[in-house]
């Protein structure tokens, strides 16, 4: 019984180490950030109490049993297993450093992409090198969608910024408390942060990265005013006839968001990055709308969403705002609401498709949806000189849709409705934009106020394109002037018939088959010989 | 005078030439070849079935499938390697030869990476054949810069595979215990990158995959991805060396 006891005191000092091991990976985990444990300062107890019981055990192990230390360590085995301890530690430590000094210096050695399309712009990198202090990014990328481009992208950022640009990525969907708090509203968004304040990019790209990061460098105070007084949505009312969703959005986007009441106040203020009229339930007066209008003319920026006429208190009365629009604009609100067979409620009409050469919608990949919404129709007549007028959002030139003038449908409630001859066929305008080449105003048209509110803004694509909107209108999207090199327009040219098929006997049957035939040859070369 | 080339050169040689009167090596071909060309012909099939669309194909199926394809294939290439020596009991013979054990493992390594440059040789027809069809041509540095992520893949994993031939004298034990190593290197460690929020970055260096499509396959070269392989075909050759070594005196 007697002679057990060394062992056992092997075997403590067994389990010792390997509790030590364990605890060592903790601390391992802890020290990269991987794991932080409720209390800390266990682990570092836990690894000195398992420690000292490794010594313990093979000191208690030397008093009891001396001879049998004297014969190991005089031994050929712990000689040549002491040899082999030191290799594997020198050996270790050398492949861990190596590796840590590696991942802590990123550095690119070549990039041999033809057009250098890893590489970040000269621009890009200067604005890197120069930042002031740390510049956090956080990618809010859900794994739905490949973020690969982003990952190395923010990658070479990261190792062009001289420790001052971090990066890191987060789920929208499994994070939306953190999501919406950052402002995010839909999938792909890059949200950079430096001293409290925070930019968003829409997408992974050095241009509009570089944009979101001169707008975090140069903050400049940017208005939007909400206008009131006529039973518009309101900014900070929750639901149907709330824009708290997209006032808070806004905000997070460091725009400062405000109502004005122009009856009141009889004029635009001087800080208005941009107007917002957002379903209006009364029309505006003659003055107002030539107050908006002026200011439009002089630069400014302006967002009508007008819903169809018989969801507000129009009736008959005229709609001064339309009417301008229409005149000194190009854009006309057609009276009708979109009937769309597209989806599921065919008086929910779906945005499919969007304009490529507005930055509002260039980068848009979901569906909009506008509950009642009425037509737009681009008349290219304006009163001012020369404007670019673009078409933003169309429903699908494959659904059906058309503008039904008949809105005694909507009264009742098993009504049916069809296309008419006096009805406009699909596919219908849901959102214009005009710019004044000269003048520079801008002016968005909807016709829909209900896809921004609190009840559509996180419906879809709908969050993004009005917040696109706005950026568009208040100058958000400035132009940075950035060097990337052109990509390599590459065609494939199809081969022919023979040449099709050639290439798939070629690559499944005729590769494989000779290595198939070579091992067959070998075989068959060695039966032969015995 | 010690000639350590000559040495590590004659084992190469032998490995090499070993791997074709080896039917599992016939076998490890064909399946290579057959899923890349499949994979290929289908790129190529439906690129000429959207060609009104503009895309435009690249060698990246190619390369990604072959990498794939080692994960499954390496084990097989490597089983025999050293678990063979130990269980015939040629080892002991190995062992009293003029040779070091650095040298015997560095030569099996490097006669099983011979056989799979062989193999990445003839899967070149395929950017050949693209470049032919592409106007004005495929990206050739992006190219070269996937077929030398694949070169870096395919040693990484041999080395690997070599060390753990070692530690075995059972072919069938060592395939598997490598398949595992392998599938853990090339799928496994890189996982929970999309769960952590801290740490994340640790996983994502330990992850084959991000070395090999996110810069080498991406048309990059990064001193990470250079010391990252180098440093398992390292510790795969280390691992071996060293069990090799305690053989003369376990």
């Amino acid at each position: 019984m007697k002679k057990n006891y060394p062992i056992i005191s092997l075997y403590v000092s067994l389990a010792a180490f390997i509790a030590l091991a364990l605890t060592l990976l903790t601390r391992g985990a802890m020290a990269l950030g991987i794991f932080t444990p409720a209390k800390p300062e266990t682990i570092d107890l836990a690894l000195l109490i398992s420690g000292a019981l490794v010594i313990l055990g093979l000191a208690v192990y030397a008093i009891l049993a001396p001879d049998s230390v004297r014969i190991f360590l005089g031994g050929r085995q712990a000689r040549y297993g002491s040899n082999a301890l030191v290799m594997v530690l020198a050996f270790t430590g050398i492949v861990l450093v190596t590796n840590y000094l590696a991942f802590k210096n990123p550095k690119t050695l070549v990039d041999m992409t033809e057009d250098k399309s890893n590489t970040l712009a000269p621009e890009m990198a200067k604005t890197l090198q120069e930042l002031p202090s740390k510049m956090t990014a956080v990618g809010y990328f859900s794994p739905e969608i490949q973020r690969d481009q982003a990952e190395q992208l923010l990658s070479n950022m990261k190792n062009k910024s001289q420790g001052n640009f971090d990066y890191r990525f987060a789920d929208p969907v499994a994070n939306p408390v953190q999501a919406k708090s950052d402002g995010v509203t839909g999938d792909g968004k890059i949200v950079l942060e430096m001293s409290g304040r925070k930019e968003i990019a829409d997408y992974a790209d050095q241009t509009e990265l570089l944009r979101a990061m001169n707008r975090l460098l140069n903050p400049e105070a940017r208005a939007v005013y909400f206008l009131a007084g006529h039973g518009e949505l309101n900014i900070e009312e929750s639901g149907q006839a709330g824009l708290s969703r997209a006032s808070e959005t806004l905000t997070s986007k460091n725009y400062t968001v405000k109502t004005l009441n122009l009856l009141a106040d009889n004029a635009i203020p001087q800080d208005a990055r941009a107007v917002i009229v957002a379903g209006p339930q009364q029309p505006l007066t003659a003055n107002e709308v030539k107050l908006l209008m002026d200011y439009t003319l002089r630069g400014g920026a302006l967002i009508v969403m007008e819903g169809p006429v018989p969801l507000t208190d129009f009736g008959d009365k005229p709609d001064p705002l339309a009417d301008s629009l229409d005149r000194v604009w190009g854009i006309r609100l057609r009276n009708d609401f979109v009937v769309d067979q597209a989806g599921t409620n065919p008086l929910q009409a779906i945005g499919a498709k969007y304009s490529s050469a507005s930055p509002a919608t260039n980068a848009m990949a979901l569906l909009t949806i506008f509950p009642m919404a009425r037509s737009i129709e681009l008349t290219q007549k304006t009163d001012q000189g020369p404007i670019t007028l673009t078409s933003l959002v169309e429903t699908s030139p494959s659904s059906q849709a058309w503008g039904e003038t008949d809105f005694s449908s909507l009264e009742q409630s098993n009504a049916t409705v069809s296309l008419d001859p006096e009805d406009t066929p699909g596919p219908l305008t849901l959102a214009a934009s005009a710019e004044s080449i000269k003048d520079k105003g801008r002016v968005i048209v909807f016709g829909n106020a209900i896809f921004a509110s609190d009840e559509g803004f996180d419906a879809y694509g709908n969050g993004d394109l009005f917040i696109n909107a706005v950026d568009w209108c208040a100058g958000a999207d400035a132009p940075v002037d950035i060097t990337v090199t052109p990509p390599t327009q590459r065609v494939f040219m199809p081969p022919s018939q023979l040449q099709m098929i050639a290439i798939i006997f070629g690559s499944i049957c005729v590769l494989p088959g000779l290595a198939l035939g070579a091992g067959a040859f070998a075989w068959l070369s060695r039966q032969r010989r015995g | 005078m010690r000639y350590p080339m000559r040495n590590i050169w004659t084992i190469a040689k032998r490995e090499y030439n070993h791997y074709f009167i080896s039917p599992v090596a016939y076998v490890v071909a064909f399946a290579i070849l057959l899923v890349i060309g499949l994979i290929f012909a289908l790129v190529v099939y439906s690129s000429a079935d959207n060609a009104l669309y503009g895309g435009v194909p690249d060698i990246g199926p190619v390369t990604g499938s072959f990498a794939f394809m080692l994960v499954l294939s390496v084990p097989a290439l490597t089983m025999r390697l050293l678990a063979d020596e130990n269980r015939m009991g040629t080892m002991e013979l190995l062992l009293t030869a003029p040779l070091r054990d650095s040298e015997l493992i560095v030569g099996k390594w490097l006669g099983s990476l011979l056989f799979a440059l062989t193999i990445i040789a003839v899967s070149f027809v395929y950017p050949v054949v693209l470049n032919s069809l592409i106007e004005p041509g495929i990206d050739q540095g992006a190219m070269i810069t996937a077929y030398l992520g694949l070169i870096l893949v395919a040693a990484a994993f041999l080395a690997v595979g070599v060390g753990i031939s070692s530690l075995f004298s059972n072919q069938v034990a060592a395939f598997f215990a490598t398949m595992v190593a392998l599938v853990i290197l090339w799928w496994l460690l890189g996982f929970p990158a999309n769960y952590v929020q801290k740490g994340a970055e640790v996983f994502r260096y330990l992850d084959m995959q991000s070395h090999f499509y996110n810069s080498l396959g991406s048309g990059m070269i990064n001193v990470t991805d250079l010391v990252y392989f180098f440093s398992l075909i390292a510790i795969g050759l280390f691992t071996g060396t060293l069990a090799v070594e305690t053989r003369r005196w376990r």
